[in-house]
C-alpha cells in the first residue's frame, strides 16, 4: 500500500502523471546521449587508456575530472534554468493563482517534480561517461557521476533560491540601484529574473569545480577527496534550507512581478511601434516570419536575451582558452536554437488547422527566428575564436552547428508538436557530441 | 477595520504611458451584489485583477474582507472565489479530482454541492483536456464556489454557459448572497444583473462613471449603447 502523502501538491502532480501515463518521448535525450557515446568518446576521452592498455587511474584522473567538471555544470546550468520554468514560470501558477496557496508545500511538490522530470540531465551525462568504465575503471565513472549527481542537486536548491531571491531583490528598495543599472532596455522588476540563472550557476559552479579538484585528488589517490564530490548537494541542500522561508513571501509575489514585467512589454508596443519584437524587421512583408518572432519574443523571450547573456559569458570565459569557447559555445547555440522546438507548446495546435496555413512556411519560420536567436551567441563566440585565437575554422563550424539545429529543431518541431523539445534534447545532443568530435 | 467586504481607494495601475485604472474609490459592503460593466478595455479586467491579488497596483489601497489585498495577496485569496476571465484549470485532471484539490487547498467545502452546480454529470469524471470552453467554465465556477467563500468576484463568469446553467448559476449566486456572500459579477450580459444584482458600477476608460443601485441599469445599457456607436 503506498503511503499516504499529506502534501496536496504532491498529490495532485502523482494523479496528472497517472493521467498522463508513460510519455516514452521523454527518454528521448537518453537515446540520444546513447548513440552520442561514439561520437564524443574521442573529443571527451582521448585520455583515457587504449584497450589493452594498463595505465593507473591517478595518471588520467586529473582529465577525467576536468570533463567531469564540465558536463557537471552543463547539468547544473540546464538544472537551474529548468527550475525558472518549473516554479517561476510553470504551469501551476496560472492554475493556482486565484486559490490560496501552502507555499512552502508546493515549492517542496514543484521541486519534487523538478527532480523527477528533470533526472534525465544526470541520466545523459552518465550515459555519455561509460567509456570511462570500460575504457578506465568503474570506481573513476562511479566518482565522475557523484559529482554529476551532486551539481544536479546542487543547482536544484540553488536554482530555487536563487529564483525565489530574485523576486525578493525585485521588491527590495535596497536592491532598486542596483537592478536599474543592470537592466538595460529591460523592465527593473525583470533584470533580476535575467540575472537569476547566471548567479545560481556562479554558485554551483564554483562548488563544482571544488567537487572536480576532489575527484582528481581522490583518483590521485588521496581518499577523502570523493568526499569533495558531496559539495555540490550540500551548497544545495544549505539553500534548501532558506526556500521555505522566501517561499512564504515570495511564491505568491512572483505572480505579480510576472504580470507587472508582462505588462510592462506590452506598454512599450506604442501606436507607433505596435507589434514590434526583438528582430521584427526581419519580418517586414514575411506575415508567418512576423507572427514567428512575435511568439519566439513574447512567449519564449529568453531564448533571445539568454542567447546574448550566454555568448558574452561564453567570450568572456573563452578569452584565455578556446577548447573552453568550444565546448560551451557549443553547448549554448544547441540550446538557443531549441526555441523552435519548444514553439508547438506555446501555439494553439488547432489555429494552423483552422487558417489553411501551409506547414512549410510555418517550418521555415521557425528555422529563421532560431538561426537569428542563435546571432546572440554565435556573434561574441565567433568574434573570440577568430580575433583572439584565429580559429577561423572553429568560429565556421560553429555557425553550420547553429544552422544544423536550428534545422533540426524546426523539424522536429512539425513533426512531433507537443512532445518536440523532447526529440530536439535528443538530436542535440548527438549534434553537440559529433560537433565536439569533428572539431578534435 | 472597514466593514465593507470590498474597500477600493484611489486605485490606479499605469503600464508606462498607459492608464489601464484611473484612481477608482470602490465600496461594496458585506452581503451586497454588484455589476461591474463596461466596453472590452474599460478596466474592468485589471480591476478585478488588482482585487483578487493577480496584479499590483501601482497606487491606491484594495482589501477583501479586511484583508489589504496588496500586503497580503496570499491571505486574501483565502477569503475570495475567484473566476478569471480566462480559467485555467489542470487539464490532466478531471472535474471531480480538479474541485477536491481546491477544496483540501482552502480547508473544506462540499465537493458533491459544487459539481451539482457546475451541473458536468457524468463528464464529472472525464479529464478536464476533453471539456468544451463552456465545461472549464463551469469547472471554474465550482472551484470559485465549493467553500463557499465570503466575497466571490466572477469575471465574464456566465459567458459560454448554456442558458439552463447560466440560470442555474446565477441562482446559486442569489442563494450565497442570501447566506451572507458577497458578490462582484463582471459581465456584459445586463439582462442577468436586472435578475440579481442591486447595484451596477459602469466602468469607463479605466474610471468609474456610473455607481448606482439597479434602477440606473436602464441608462447604463443606453449609455453603452451610445459609446459602441462611437467611432474609435
Amino acid at each position: 500500500m503506498r503511503p499516504v502523502v499529506s502534501n496536496p501538491y504532491l498529490r495532485v502532480h502523482r494523479s496528472i502523471a497517472k493521467h498522463q501515463g508513460i510519455v516514452w518521448m521523454r527518454l528521448a535525450p537518453v537515446v540520444g546521449a546513447v548513440a552520442a557515446v561514439p561520437l564524443v568518446s574521442d573529443s571527451l576521452f582521448g585520455f583515457l587508456p587504449t584497450p589493452g592498455q594498463a595505465v593507473p587511474v591517478d595518471q588520467w584522473g586529473l582529465g577525467l575530472a576536468t570533463v567531469a567538471s564540465r558536463l557537471a555544470n552543463l547539468v547544473a546550468a540546464a538544472v537551474i534554468l529548468h527550475s525558472y520554468a518549473d516554479m517561476v514560470r510553470g504551469p501551476d501558477r496560472a492554475v493556482l493563482d486565484v486559490h490560496p496557496v501552502r507555499a512552502r508545500a508546493l515549492v517542496a511538490a514543484l521541486a519534487v517534480f523538478t527532480l523527477r522530470a528533470r533526472l534525465y540531465l544526470p541520466v545523459s551525462a552518465g550515459v555519455l561517461l561509460v567509456p570511462v568504465g570500460i575504457q578506465g575503471s568503474w570506481l573513476a565513472y562511479a566518482g565522475a557521476l557523484g559529482l554529476i549527481f551532486s551539481a544536479w542537486l546542487g543547482g536544484i536548491g540553488v536554482g530555487y533560491l536563487v529564483n525565489l531571491g530574485a523576486v525578493w531583490s525585485a521588491y527590495s528598495e535596497s536592491w532598486a540601484r542596483v537592478l536599474d543599472a543592470l537592466r538595460g532596455d529591460n523592465p527593473r522588476m525583470q533584470a533580476a529574473l535575467i540575472y537569476a540563472p547566471g548567479v545560481a550557476l556562479a554558485f554551483v559552479g564554483i562548488s563544482v569545480e571544488l567537487g572536480a579538484i576532489g575527484l582528481g585528488a581522490g583518483l590521485g589517490g588521496w581518499t577523502f577527496g570523493f568526499a569533495w564530490l558531496a559539495i555540490p548537494m550540500c551548497l544545495g541542500a544549505v539553500a534548501w534550507a532558506f526556500v521555505g522561508r522566501l517561499a512564504d513571501g515570495y511564491y505568491v509575489k512572483a505572480s505579480l512581478l510576472l504580470a507587472d514585467v508582462d505588462g510592462a512589454w506590452g506598454a512599450t508596443e506604442n501606436e507607433d511601434t505596435a507589434g514590434d519584437v526583438y528582430l521584427s524587421a526581419l519580418g517586414v512583408g514575411r506575415p508567418q516570419l512576423l507572427r514567428t518572432l512575435r511568439l519566439g519574443w513574447r512567449s519564449l523571450r529568453v531564448h533571445a536575451t539568454g542567447g546574448w547573456v550566454a555568448g558574452i559569458l561564453v567570450a568572456l570565459g573563452g578569452w584565455a582558452s578556446a577548447d573552453t569557447a568550444v565546448f560551451w559555445g557549443a553547448g549554448a547555440t544547441v540550446w538557443v536554437a531549441s526555441v523552435a522546438a519548444l514553439m508547438p507548446a506555446h501555439d494553439p495546435p488547432w489555429l494552423d488547422d483552422a487558417l489553411g496555413v501551409d506547414g512549410f512556411s510555418v517550418w521555415r519560420a521557425r528555422l529563421v527566428v532560431a538561426m537569428a536567436y542563435s546571432f546572440g551567441v554565435l556573434a561574441p563566440v565567433c568574434c573570440v575564436l577568430s580575433l583572439r585565437h584565429g580559429s577561423f575554422f572553429i568560429a565556421a563550424a560553429l555557425m553550420g552547428l547553429a544552422t544544423v539545429c536550428a534545422l533540426i529543431s524546426s523539424t522536429v518541431a512539425s513533426k512531433f508538436k507537443d512532445t518536440a523539445a523532447w526529440a530536439y534534447a535528443a538530436s542535440a545532443l548527438v549534434l553537440w557530441a559529433g560537433f565536439m568530435g569533428v572539431i578534435k | 477595520m472597514s466593514k465593507a467586504a470590498i474597500e477600493i481607494v484611489g486605485l490606479r495601475k499605469e503600464y508606462g504611458r498607459v492608464v489601464a485604472v484611473d484612481g477608482i474609490d470602490l465600496s461594496i459592503p458585506k452581503g451586497a451584489f454588484v455589476g461591474l460593466v463596461g466596453h472590452n478595455g474599460a478596466g474592468k479586467t485589471t480591476t478585478i485583477n488588482m482585487l483578487t491579488g493577480q496584479l499590483s497596483p501601482t497606487s491606491g489601497a484594495v482589501s477583501v474582507a479586511g484583508t489589504d489585498v496588496v500586503k497580503d495577496p496570499g491571505a486574501a485569496r483565502a477569503k475570495l472565489g475567484t473566476v478569471p476571465e480566462h480559467p485555467t484549470l489542470y487539464e490532466y485532471l478531471s472535474a471531480r479530482e480538479m474541485i477536491e484539490f481546491v477544496t483540501e487547498l482552502r480547508g473544506g467545502g462540499d465537493v458533491q454541492w459544487a459539481l451539482n452546480v457546475a451541473g458536468l454529470g457524468s463528464a464529472s469524471d472525464r479529464l478536464i483536456r476533453e471539456y468544451s470552453q463552456g465545461m472549464r467554465r463551469k469547472t471554474a465556477l465550482a472551484c470559485a464556489l465549493v467553500s463557499r467563500p465570503p466575497v466571490l468576484v466572477l469575471d465574464e463568469a456566465l459567458n459560454g454557459l448554456d442558458p439552463a446553467s447560466a440560470d442555474r448559476v446565477v441562482g446559486v449566486l442569489a442563494e450565497l448572497r442570501q447566506d451572507g456572500a458577497t458578490v462582484l459579477l463582471s459581465t456584459h450580459v445586463l439582462d442577468t444583473l436586472e435578475k440579481v444584482a442591486d447595484r451596477v458600477v459602469l466602468m469607463e476608460h479605466g474610471k468609474i462613471v456610473v455607481d448606482g443601485d439597479i434602477s440606473v441599469l436602464a441608462g447604463v445599457r443606453q449609455r453603452l449603447r451610445e459609446v459602441s456607436a462611437m467611432p474609435d
